[in-house]
């Protein structure tokens, strides 16, 4: 049914892919957005809710630096819904050297970075939880930003603009005609229906997966993924973002996210970017290097682990920077860690001769519609297309469900909405107050209920399942309130219920001790001892049309 | 000094403290707070049967023959049923009446809608029974948000089970601040009125539905006069479905514990969490409970462990991957590594039952002899006078075995004789 007929097919569901459709939709043009998953079901969705200010990249890569305060800037006038101005601090911690601080300063000055100095006696009364010995601190202007709402906000606006929002259909191929490219043949994840969408142009913003889909055309690029692993904890242990004033390294960000703090990350090579394994190792790291901004860190009970991998790109030396100077990462014993955080926008015209095909790679969430801009510029030009980016101004809607959730998150309001509510709405997700008509609020405006993996598109709707008892008790209800919307059956129902155990299960699973692990154990107790359900995990597997595990990112942050 | 401190006020410390004093021993039982009755399903699981081997008593006779270090071959299965016997006298004057002979399992449905093996089970939800045939009305009220009764009728009908859904009006649910919970139900069902509404509109839509099956909410205090007079309203039997926690029939069992207890004048301490054991040579001589004052020591000639495994709190876990005894410090046996205690596939192993490897970790616990003696590596008891019992205990798997309650009642006997 989708007849040939788009401008522009957007290869990646992550914020710069969406951001691109969204640039492009706003310029005039008819964009299908598609993803193999659910919108910020990759990289975007696994990050730790940073908005940068770019102090963490000031001294080594003063570029991204600055595009990371100019972007926050604007992104703080063109998704506020999605932003909680937590602001940030640096801070010297004693196991850092005091000397770095100064040097930090002053390239925040270069990159115009509005980084300030603050008594240490200030930085304990606004955040006691610190370590009592810091050195010194800086306040910055980072804040909080909510992929997933961001994303929500774009997928739903594109259908208004002309577009299309096509998720769970992964890109098979990519239909090359003489050096020209025409479409791409996607499959419904679900059903395995396989679909021919023509279009003038493809982008490709597939992220870490962006070599893969340049191959399909014929082109080759590098991208080397990169894995960074991070760790809710489950209280709000900070309101600020914290940053240890040190050269960037493991653990050294600690970030407040709705009821949790997210601390984050590692950086480990990978050659398969579907790679979102979290390793002993990493979680311990995390732990220790938390003790060291917030003692007592690792006593703490640990919710959920999980994995995003980072794009970084390489050029090639012999091809000549079109799109802006080579990058390069340094190979595998940093880690990624001394690779350029800046972007690449890769006109497939002058640089393969393949007409048609446009890659953005590279870059961060904080940068995303910097990249998409200059991506869709690209697009324009080989389209002749005449306009203006408008988004530096254009503010998204806000598509949210519930509309109201307010912002700093504090779990108090959302009590005293839901306890306000004339009738009883009832609670089907107590750690995180999802009501009842909530879920089906969320659910009608869901493309395909009956799919195995709805509960957790649902979840990043709604944080459904992602406090404490991670799906112990929701699963069942949010499943069977499902069930009487008729929209799905007994078997689909049951299959969900499963399918969303296991995906909370892999990010369990690393953190198993102390009180996480007796949850744990009681939400086994539940499924099975009470529900049967391992009985049913048998018989529906054999029926599943759902794609092999470690095929689809569908695992993200809690 | 007590004959017996039992530590633990879960199923197996209860127990195990009912059959001491019943032997004549001055008990005591002291606890952090109440145990897993709050969270068990009601029913009473010995061991999982197969298709082959349908007959329970030559399943667990195989099943001891092969598992020399399982609690059942070490307690002995008559403990297990001398365990039944005694939780019966503790549960008749309660009004609770466990049917089952012990000699195949009864097929029960969840509130998922899937099935279970159980031994026993209370009377209330013995109609349910899967083994008898008759259709189903699969009931329960409207809005609630811890049982579906489509859903669960939908899977049962598809597994074979002629079954259907309703919902009935409950406008009582809908008029506080707070979501009700099966304890909060189960209330509402003990006034005669609701109850006559309820049968009243289920009777109108029976349709050739010869019993009716409703989350485990009958009643709490009143359970079995409510359950009986529902029954004769509606003129079909009426079977309970086990609920999300907490558990009603769990809770039933509580009660009917405390009032045994009470009835031998056991004291029940609960909010009294020891903080570990004082060991004299190779027994222990008592254990401490902290106050803010000073710390209190219970001196007893035997302390019997039931403080559970690693949900219930006997075993505590760290983020170093250290695993260790709760009170005395006792010898563990750990499976493996902490990257091995948990398989990456969450439900689908234990499923496959015999055959299947459940997560290593069902497995950890003390190891003891045939009294239920903690013991080294080597087999020698470490604590003469410590009797191990319930959860805390090594080697078996209650969830992949279906042995959750059947080594409770074994342990607990063989623990306090």
């Amino acid at each position: 049914m989708i007849a040939g007929d788009f401008d522009v097919i957007v290869i990646g569901g992550g914020a710069t892919g969406g951001g691109v459709a969204l640039d492009l939709a706003l310029r005039g043009l008819r964009v299908a957005l598609v993803e193999r998953g659910d919108l910020a079901a990759g990289t975007s969705g696994r990050y730790h809710g940073l908005l940068h200010s770019g102090g963490r990249y000031a001294v080594r890569d003063a570029d991204s630096a600055r595009e990371c305060i100019t972007e926050n800037r604007i992104l703080r006038r063109i998704v506020p819904h999605a932003i909680e101005d937590t602001g940030g601090f640096f801070i010297t911690t004693p196991d850092d050297d005091p000397a770095y601080a100064d040097t930090w300063l002053a390239a925040c000055r270069d990159c115009g970075i509005d980084a300030a100095e603050i008594p240490v006696a200030e930085a304990l009364r606004q955040e006691p939880a610190l370590h009592p010995r810091i050195l010194r601190a800086f306040r910055v202007p980072d804040a909080a930003c909510d992929s997933f709402d961001v994303l929500t906000s774009m997928g739903a606006l594109l259908p208004r603009l002309g577009g299309a929002t096509l998720t769970y259909h992964e890109v098979i191929s990519i239909n090359v005609v003489g050096a020209r490219v025409k479409g791409a043949v996607v499959r419904n994840a679900r059903t395995g229906e396989m679909r021919a969408i023509s279009a003038e142009m493809v982008v490709n913003a597939a992220g870490a997966w962006a070599g893969r889909i340049a191959a399909m055309a014929g082109c080759a690029i590098t991208v080397r993924p990169s894995k960074g692993t991070l760790v809710a904890m489950a209280y709000r242990l900070v309101n600020t973002i914290i940053n240890r004033c040190h050269p960037p390294a493991d653990g050294d960000i600690l970030v407040p996210v709705g009821t949790v703090a997210v601390i984050g990350t590692t950086s480990v090579p990978v050659s398969d970017p579907n790679d979102t394994s979290t390793q002993p190792w990493e979680i311990q790291r995390l732990l220790a290097e938390g003790e060291k901004m917030v003692p007592g860190f690792s006593e703490v009970r640990a919710l959920r682990a999980w994995a995003g991998v980072r794009p970084l790109y390489e050029e090639p030396r012999t091809a000549s920077g079109q799109a802006g100077e080579p990058r390069s990462v340094s190979g595998q014993a940093g880690g990624g860690r001394e690779a350029k955080r800046t972007f690449a926008v890769l006109d497939h015209l002058h640089r393969d001769g393949v007409a048609g095909l446009v890659t953005v790679v590279g870059g961060k969430f904080t940068t995303y519609r910097l990249m998409a801009e200059r991506a869709a510029d690209a697009v324009c030009a080989q389209l002749g297309v005449d306009r203006a980016c408008s988004t530096k101004d254009f503010v998204l809607p806000d598509a949210r469900v519930p509309l109201s959730a307010p912002r700093p998150h504090w779990l108090g309001h959302r009590l005293e909405d839901v306890e306000a509510a004339k009738g009883l709405d009832p609670l089907i997700c107590e750690c995180e107050l999802v009501t009842r008509s909530e879920l089906e609020t969320a659910a009608r405006e869901h493309p395909d209920l009956p799919a195995p993996w709805v509960l957790d598109d649902l979840r990043r709707d709604l944080r459904l399942g992602m406090g404490p008892c991670q799906g112990g008790f929701c699963g069942y209800r949010a499943a069977g309130a499902l069930h009487d919307m008729r929209g799905l059956d007994a078997a689909q129902a049951t299959s969900a219920i499963a399918d969303f155990a296991q995906r909370r299960w892999k990010g369990q699973r690393p953190l198993l001790w102390g009180q996480s692990l007796r949850q744990a154990l009681l939400d086994e107790h539940i499924y099975r001892a009470i529900l049967g359900l391992d009985r049913w995990a048998v018989a529906e597997r054999k029926v599943e049309t759902a794609p092999a595990q470690g095929s689809l990112a569908t695992e993200a942050p809690a | 000094m007590d004959d017996v401190i039992v530590i633990g006020a879960g199923p197996a410390g209860l127990l195990a403290a009912y059959i001491a004093r019943r032997r004549g021993a001055r008990v005591r039982v002291l606890a952090s707070g109440i145990g897993t009755t709050h969270v068990m399903p009601g029913w009473l699981g010995v061991l999982h049967t197969s298709e082959a081997e349908r007959s329970l008593p030559g399943a667990l006779e195989g099943w001891t023959a092969t598992h020399p270090e399982h609690p059942y071959a070490l307690a002995g299965l008559d403990a297990l049923h001398q365990g039944i016997a005694a939780l019966r006298e503790v549960c008749e004057p309660a009004g609770i009446n466990y049917v089952g002979d012990l000699r195949t399992n009864l097929i029960l449905p969840t509130a998922l809608g899937a099935t279970i093996q159980a031994a026993l089970a209370p009377e209330s939800f013995a109609a349910g029974n899967l083994l008898t045939p008759g259709e189903i009305l699969i009931a329960g009220p409207e809005g609630w948000r811890d049982f579906y009764p489509r859903l669960c009728a939908e899977n049962l009908d598809r597994q074979g089970f002629s079954a259907r859904g309703v919902t009935f009006p409950m406008p009582e649910i809908k008029t506080g601040r707070f979501d009700v919970t099966p304890v909060g139900l189960a209330r509402l069902f003990e006034q005669p009125p609701i109850r006559e509404r309820v049968a009243g509109y289920l009777r109108a839509r029976l349709s050739g539905a010869t019993r009716v099956g409703l989350p485990a909410v009958i009643g709490l205090e009143r359970h079995a006069e409510t359950w009986h007079d529902l029954q004769d309203r509606l003129g079909v039997p009426v079977f309970e479905l086990a609920t999300l926690p907490p558990s009603v029939p769990g809770m039933r069992l509580f009660n009917a514990f405390k009032q045994a207890l009470a009835r031998g004048g056991v004291p029940l301490l609960l909010d009294m969490t020891v903080a570990r054991g004082v060991v004299e040579g190779n027994r222990a001589g008592g254990v401490v409970v902290p106050n803010p004052s000073r710390e209190a020591i219970y001196r007893a000639g035997t302390v019997i462990l039931a403080t559970g495994g690693l949900y219930g709190g006997g075993i505590t876990t760290d983020h170093r991957g250290e695993m260790r005894e709760a009170i005395f410090g006792l010898p563990l046996n750990v499976p493996g590594d902490p990257g091995d205690w948990f398989e990456a596939t969450f439900l689908s192993r234990a499923a496959s039952f015999p055959a299947g490897r459940p997560h290593a970790i069902h497995l950890a616990g003390v190891r003891v002899s045939a009294s239920m003696q903690p013991v080294d590596e080597t087999g020698r008891v470490i604590m003469e006078n410590v009797r191990v019992a319930g959860r805390l205990l090594a080697g078996y798997d209650p969830l992949g075995e279906g042995s959750a309650e059947g080594v409770w009642l074994a342990t607990a006997h063989r623990a306090a004789s």
